[in-house]
């Protein structure tokens, strides 16, 4: 029964021109994203290629000038450059990379609103965190066309175009009274035909998403098949949702309009309400930072530099015994000036990056009213472009600057020069991501949830017509 | 038919007005800039008003007509349904995607390797900073017409961070201008998407009449930085004429002489620079209203005729 129920749905199918077109529309849209998400990712990979060569050849540069011959004025500087940490500390640039995964083209996220690599250097973090690429902000405005926009934005729409007069149709063309007689009852003809529906949007579901795991070289492993997933379960919900205006049995145009509301309401209103209330929820003030991010100006006069070194020692005594009067005085100077600065100012970044995350936090915990929102921060979840994932990448790169500021400060508050051994263990950064499961497995629950209830309800609606 | 289809068109407008009209009413009422006579936001109100009529009008006259060459209310549902998800979600979004593959902006690294390359080595690659500042130093003793910096009337470590100051100022000026350049290609093609899609027109012109789009914040950026540079150049300048040289980390400014630092005054860009920035979003806007009424009255006696 199933196969000629599909057969003829097919053939109806094929013989609505503009259906057809719109099918192969998603697949071109499908394509078109999948080359736009790997030409972006691909811009990203050439920028980090390029600051990687450059970190490379300046510890290279480094390395050579340790070697350099002292006793011209040109080598002297050379030297002075590499082994003094006091002009190490401002010169020399560490690397953080925040490494797209295979899957960062499939559903770019935050990637373009976010930084996605410093370059650091020992001095104040908080002047050096919030650089990002430039953007124009018509483009951000806008948006990025991913696969993940095709199957969140475009694969509703054409579920709604080929299913509004699932029944409605029937009843206009007078078909309905036919079907009746049938020897299927009309609740399981209408599920079947809405099943091939389905089957037929899950079909670009899986060939893009496949097509996207060739062109980025993605493996074949839990994340490709959570991506498959989340997408079916989103389409099921769609379907479901269909199904359920359907089994109002109201006209077409009834149910155009009451999708297409659903359409809006999910994917236009929901999330522009959630951003709205969360950021009015946990305000952000980008002023109050603005002091923090700025350059460290300290007084460098002889009193000036009295109270920033006592201020510091009270912190740091075990730095006190190596005070001497120096030359070197004012490097010291600024690096515990901008240490201080630091702690002074963290409370405060650490304020706005909490805010982001309790925005987060609420967007998440409310997505329950919109699978649209929840699908989309499951697709980035797992994409690896989630906000999560940034705010994670924030807090490895400040326990890294850390570790170069003491690479530096160290040395330097004790007096010492910095040597070949100190470089070939100079700090790394290796970015740590931790996908958690949990998170992809509660919202795959809440979708099938969402798709199950959904479907359940138009079930039994259906049972009445 | 002709007359049916615009009756019917302005009827809609009206229902649309009645919503818009309070909307617009309001912020006469409730904006302070109103309050303080401020004929700069009213003429943008007004136009702003303006533009908003012709979208509408032309809005709901695209979908009476829609409806009108549509066999039955579901195709005219649909269609015009269709025409608002291309218009509103998909085509603004291609548009900047596009444009920005097309005029691909420069990564930061690059931008900032060649910000420091143009002011070690100078612009054209054979003038390095050194040698400028060598230069300066014959040229600022020539000046004064003696031959040690000790005998200089001013201090020449002033005039020397004057100088680079004036010397990077150029060399960002540049770098700047070929990304705003590249800004504005990206631009350029969103805003001759307004041909065929009026929302984009209407943003467009939105942003540009209330002072929120890419052209004002440049406007405010350039008008801070013209600012930035003024105040660097009366500290400069103080310290060339006030103080001598080898008192670099020593001079201080005269406790009176910030009371002489000029104040920051920035006035918005006036109105007809927002129409300037936005003439195709305008004329597409203003031409479609024409094609449209056009368009239906020759299509009318077909439509008639058919049906």
């Amino acid at each position: 029964m199933i196969q000629l129920i599909f057969k003829y749905e097919w053939k109806s199918f094929c013989r609505n021109k503009l259906q057809v077109v719109f099918y192969i529309f998603l697949f071109f849209a499908g394509i078109y994203a999948i080359g736009y998400g790997y030409r972006e990712i691909e811009k990203q990979k050439a920028t980090i290629a390029l600051i990687v060569e450059n970190e490379r050849e300046q510890f290279s540069r480094i390395t050579e000038s340790l070697k350099a011959d002292t006793t011209t004025k040109e080598g002297k500087a050379v030297y002075m450059r590499s082994v003094m940490p006091g002009l190490g500390r401002v010169q020399h640039k560490y690397n953080t990379i925040f490494y797209p995964t295979p899957f960062t083209a499939f559903s770019l996220g935050q990637r373009d609103l976010f930084p996605y690599y410093h370059k650091l250097n020992s001095h104040s973090l908080y002047m050096q965190v919030f650089k990002n690429e430039m953007i124009n902000p018509q483009k951000l405005l806008a948006g990025n066309l991913d696969l993940a926009f095709v199957f969140i934005y475009l694969l509703p729409l054409f579920i709604i175009a080929m299913s509004y007069s699932l029944v409605s149709g029937e009843k206009e063309s007078g078909a309905y009274p036919l079907l009746k007689t049938g020897a299927v009852s009309l609740r399981e003809l209408f599920a079947f035909r809405m099943g091939f529906r389905f089957a037929l949007t899950v079909i670009p579901v899986v060939l893009l998403s496949f097509f996207a795991a060739w062109i980025n070289k993605a493996p074949f492993n839990g994340l490709l098949i959570a991506w498959l997933a989340v997408s079916v379960l989103y389409v099921a919900v769609w379907c479901a949702m269909v199904f359920l205006i359907t089994s109002f049995n109201k006209t077409s145009a009834f149910n155009a309009v009451a999708m297409l509301g659903v359409w809006l309401l999910f994917l236009i209103v929901a999330p522009a309400f959630l951003n709205a209330v969360s950021a009015n929820k946990y305000p952000i003030n980008q002023t109050l930072i603005s002091d923090a991010i700025r350059r460290v100006q300290l007084d460098e006069s002889e009193r000036g530099q009295k109270e920033v070194f006592e201020k510091y020692y009270a912190l740091h005594p075990e730095y006190k015994p190596y005070h001497i009067e120096s030359p070197y005085n004012l490097a010291k100077l600024y690096a515990m000036g901008g240490e201080m600065k630091d702690l002074e100012s963290r409370p405060m970044i650490k304020s706005y990056f909490d805010q982001i995350a309790l925005r987060d936090r609420f967007v998440s915990s409310c997505n329950v009213v919109s699978p649209a929102v929840q699908a989309q921060q499951l697709l980035n979840y797992i994409a690896g472009s989630d906000i999560r994932y940034y705010l994670d990448y924030n807090r490895q790169l400040a326990a890294f600057h850390q570790e170069i500021y003491l690479f530096y400060a160290d040395p330097l508050y004790k007096n010492k020069t910095l040597s070949e051994n100190d470089y070939a263990v100079r700090p790394r950064f290796l970015m740590k991501m931790k996908v958690e499961w949990i998170t992809i497995y509660n919202g795959m629950l809440m979708l099938g949830g969402w798709a199950l209830v959904l479907w359940g309800l138009a079930y039994w609606k259906m049972k009445k017509i | 038919m002709y007359r049916l289809i615009l009756g019917r068109a302005l009827a809609y407008f009206t229902l649309v007005l009645a919503v818009t009209l309070p909307l617009f009413l309001g912020t006469f009422l409730f904006l302070p800039d109103f309050h303080n006579g401020s004929q700069d936001a009213f003429s943008r109100t007004m136009l702003l008003f303006a533009a908003y009529l012709m979208y509408y009008f032309l809005l709901c006259t695209v979908v009476v007509w829609i409806s009108a060459l549509a066999g039955n209310a579901k195709s005219s549902l649909l269609v015009s349904l269709a025409c608002w998800v291309c218009f509103v979600i998909i085509i603004p979004k291609a548009v900047a995607n596009i444009s920005a593959d097309a005029y691909p902006l420069i990564s930061n690294e690059v931008f900032q390797s060649a910000i420091s390359e143009d002011i070690r080595k100078g612009i054209d690659g054979h003038n390095p900073d050194e040698k400028r500042r060598e230069d300066l130093i014959v040229a600022t003793l020539k000046k004064y017409k003696v031959d040690s910096l000790s005998q200089l009337p001013v201090n020449i470590e002033g005039v020397i961070m004057q100088t680079a100051e004036e010397y990077s100022s150029k060399v960002y000026d540049l770098h700047f201008e070929q990304v705003q350049q590249t800004l504005r290609n990206q631009n350029k093609w969103v805003s001759y998407s307004a041909i065929i899609n009026p929302y984009n027109a209407i943003r467009n012109i939105s942003m540009g009449l209330a002072l929120t789009d890419v052209n004002s914040h440049i406007y405010f950026q350039r008008s801070a930085e013209a600012y930035r540079r003024e105040y660097v150049k009366f500290l400069n300048d103080d310290m060339t004429y006030n103080s001598k040289a080898g008192t670099f980390f020593t001079y201080k400014l005269d406790e009176n002489a910030y009371a002489k630092v000029p104040v920051f005054k920035y006035s918005y860009p006036p109105v007809k620079s927002a129409l300037q920035k936005n003439r195709i979003e305008l004329l597409s806007l203003i031409a479609g209203v024409l094609v449209i009424l056009l368009v239906i009255r020759y299509t009318a006696y077909k439509i008639s005729v058919a049906q």
